[in-house]
């Protein structure tokens, strides 16, 4: 009865706990598909205009050179142009020396170590804008861990404070959700979302005039098309 | 001798300011367009601003290479209406300028009066050669040309500034003149102490409504060359004494001119003045 108690015990410590970590093959190949498309709406008075950009397909590939020093060295390739980057387990970027000088985005990263269900995790960092410094947040929550597809569900957002007043009124929203395939180490599926809003008036002593605002969202997702096994 | 190039930098400058200084008295575009382009400039930091932001964190897997696409920007068709407006606004102002100029029409009065044209040149009459060649007509031509010049006086598109003032008009469609009239009148409970944008609403209103006369003192001033030709061609343009033809200009009575008349141009210009109790004024 121990032993059955054991074994149940660990079976449910693995559905609810997991370390999600990369775990890219030495030599494999893995192409990926990013589309995006967006739309935005100024509104003046009662006159509104509306612009769409249809979506926008990029395609690139990844392949791993080698595993050194706790990190991937990966050379991710797209249009033609390759870029090295070495990337630790859990997604933190250890360096990019074919992106010396370049502002690179805030990424997400996992935790270090197991990851329990509707646990959330934080990593904040001050995006620098021209001298001004902005802070924000990555929240990753893990949603679920499929045992059958080793599929783990991360849900996502950002929480950032834009620089505001009493005639700039914003708003940014941001969230998603990612596909983690936990046995291969690999992003399979990504969605993610922005949505921005900037209102604009005048004010002068009580007198408020409202005057513009623009709205600008965004759609995002990245999904894994194939890999190519070194074999 | 050692004065001349004192009174001649006075000189030169006061002509020169003369034109800079009516611009400044009778400009009623400038604050409101100031104000306009100054709240441009506040969003268009932050959109800049933001949209950096935005994509520092549109990207967020570092297994992703730069993935930078232009987001659709419906911002642009306002910066596109408000460049309209800009340009619309100035050639109002140029209009609003030459009418408030001369419409006493003074200056045309004057010109019909003393004639300068025939002063400047009365002094070569000594030389017949030069009167039997003609260059009379030439020097007083020339003359009128230059003055227009120095008025800033277009003699083909300010002949009619009713027609200008039109193809201004029509620049701009119904739904933009209505915006610019909402764009007033948020300046207006804004600034509610500022007469020129009144002014300035006062003027393009009765432009869409009405079709007076504008410019008829202009039209004066352009009209003197064809005076001009008409007079020297109905002479023998032979032994032509300046001083007699002033003469004749003077005691003839059609040249007595009156004032242009200010036909129901009154309503153009609010002329109001800061009256009003300011109920915004707290202090």
């Amino acid at each position: 009865m121990g032993f059955i108690f054991l074994l149940n015990g660990n079976l449910m410590a693995s559905d609810s706990t997991k370390e999600l970590a990369f775990n890219f093959e030495t030599g494999s190949n893995y192409s990926y598909s990013y589309k995006t498309r967006s739309n935005s709406k100024s509104t003046l008075f009662d006159i509104t205009n509306n612009k769409e950009n249809k979506t926008k397909t990029a395609k690139f590939d990844i392949k791993c050179i080698a595993y050194q020093n706790d990190a991937f060295i990966l050379d991710i390739k797209k249009d033609n142009l390759t870029i090295r980057r070495y990337l630790k387990k859990n997604g933190e970027l250890k360096g990019s020396p074919s992106e010396v000088g370049v502002e690179l985005p805030f990424f997400i990263t996992f935790p270090n170590g197991n990851w329990k269900v509707s646990q959330t995790h934080k990593t904040s960092k001050n995006i620098r804008i021209n001298n001004v410094n902005c802070p924000a947040t990555w929240l990753l929550t893990l949603r679920s861990l499929d045992p059958k597809d080793s599929l783990a569900i991360i849900d996502f957002s950002a929480q950032v404070n834009l620089p505001q007043d009493q005639t700039r009124k914003k708003s940014l929203k941001l969230e998603g959700k990612v596909w983690f395939d936990y046995f291969k180490g690999n992003i399979t599926k990504a969605n993610w979302i922005s949505k921005y809003n900037l209102n604009f008036s005048n004010k002068e002593i009580a007198v408020i005039r409202d005057l513009w605002t623009i709205e600008t969202n965004s759609w995002h997702s990245l999904e894994l098309l194939n890999t190519e096994d070194k074999k | 001798m050692k004065k001349l190039p004192i009174y001649t930098f006075v000189f030169v400058f006061t002509f020169l300011g003369a034109g800079l200084f009516a611009q400044n008295l009778f400009d009623i575009t400038s604050p409101f367009k100031l104000w306009l382009l100054n709240n441009e400039a506040r969003v268009l930091t932050s959109l800049n601003f933001d949209a950096n932001v935005i994509e520092q964190l549109s990207s967020p897997f570092s297994i992703m290479p730069d993935t930078k696409e232009s987001l659709s920007n419906a911002s642009e068709d306002l910066w596109n209406l408000h460049r309209k407006y800009y340009k619309f606004l100035d050639n109002i102002q140029g209009i609003y300028t030459k009418v408030k100029r001369f419409e006493t029409g003074k200056l045309s009065i004057l010109l019909k009066r003393a004639r300068p044209e025939i002063w400047c040149f009365s002094g070569l009459e000594t030389f017949e050669i030069i009167l039997k060649t003609g260059v009379t007509l030439n020097i007083r031509e020339a003359w009128h040309q230059t003055m227009l010049q120095a008025l800033d006086i277009n003699p083909v598109t300010d002949k009619d500034l009713n027609n200008k003032l039109a193809n201004t008009l029509s620049q701009l469609t119904g739904t933009e003149k209505r915006i610019l009239s909402e764009y007033f009148a948020t300046f207006a409970a804004l600034y509610p102490t500022n007469i020129k944008i009144r002014q300035l609403d006062a003027f393009i209103k009765a432009g869409s409504r009405s079709q007076p006369n504008l410019g008829i003192a202009i039209q004066d001033i352009i009209h003197l060359k064809e005076v001009i030709r008409a007079e020297f061609d109905s002479t023998d343009n032979l032994g032509i004494d300046s001083l007699l033809e002033l003469e004749a200009i003077m005691s003839d009575s059609s040249t007595d001119s009156k004032l242009p008349q200010k036909q129901a141009t009154d309503q153009w210009f609010d002329e109001t003045t800061t009256d009003e109790e300011d109920i915004f004024n707290i202090w």
